[in-house]
């Protein structure tokens, strides 16, 4: 089902949310399809606050979570319009997350395996559109903080 | 039932007897006290749920793990006495717990 940023489909009178709904996707200029708790959470809040005559609620970066056994798997943004990947940290070490950036240094998304400052600061930087600088990206002796600043 | 108070930022009180093997988180999203998001429904994958804990209950409620410490690192206006309430525990010892929330969990 095709809805708006108001959850609406076609017809006025009916909503949608959830898996089952082609979304506009704002971060990404284009419509996508988000199967995820955080989105339809999303969208329960745009719908409700179209109902309720309220302000919009602000779009949100998507991101998706899973524990696997002892890994946590955190994930921000959309690997969409990105043309290369930059892994921080040592896969092997089970601690590391994968960066995707546009042409333009900035981060569509992130992919972060038992990596929670990684997923925090990259779902920021991913909404902040601000550029990063890769080489400190890449060098895990700079916190995320510092990347992020 | 241990009791615990919620406070909204508005100052707003919410009293609540919430079942012990819940976590804080829990008995506020059962109870639809507002404030607190918990996006991620309890797994520490989200900071939607922070809370500044009472000067009086630091000592009882204790310190966050690494990985909580690390997502509150990332959060809004943290404090000392901040935690992310998926993971507090409710046990007998909590009973009069006060949690106070703040401006906005996003």
């Amino acid at each position: 089902m095709v809805v708006d940023l108001t959850a609406k489909t076609a017809d006025p009178a009916i909503y949608a949310i959830g898996d089952c709904t082609r979304r506009p996707l704002p971060l990404y200029g284009q419509m996508g399809r988000l199967e995820s708790v955080p989105n339809a959470l999303e969208q329960a809040k745009q719908a409700a606050a179209d109902l309720c005559g309220t302000k919009p609620p602000s779009p949100e970066t998507p991101w998706f979570w899973s524990d696997q056994y002892d890994l946590k798997l955190q994930i921000a943004g959309l690997p969409l319009g990105s043309d290369r990947m930059l892994v921080r940290g040592e896969p092997s070490t089970a601690r590391f997350a994968v960066f995707h950036l546009n042409a333009d240094d900035q981060v569509q998304a992130v992919e972060a395996i038992n990596a929670a400052p990684e997923f925090m600061a990259g779902r920021q930087l991913i909404g902040s559109r601000k550029p990063v600088a890769p080489d400190k990206l890449r060098d895990i002796t700079v916190s995320m903080k510092d990347v992020a600043a | 039932m241990p009791k615990i108070t919620y406070v909204e930022f508005s100052g707003t009180e919410h009293a609540i007897e919430v079942k012990t093997g819940l976590t804080v988180m829990e008995g506020a999203v059962k109870h639809n006290v507002p404030g607190i998001d918990a996006d991620c429904g309890g797994a520490c994958a989200c900071a939607t749920c922070h809370v500044y804990v009472d000067a009086a209950w630091t000592d009882k409620v204790g310190s966050p793990s690494a990985m909580e410490e690390s997502m509150l690192d990332f959060a809004e206006n943290v404090e000392p006495n901040s935690r992310l309430s998926c993971q507090i525990k409710v046990t007998e010892a909590l009973d009069g717990l006060i949690v106070r929330m703040p401006e906005s969990q996003h």
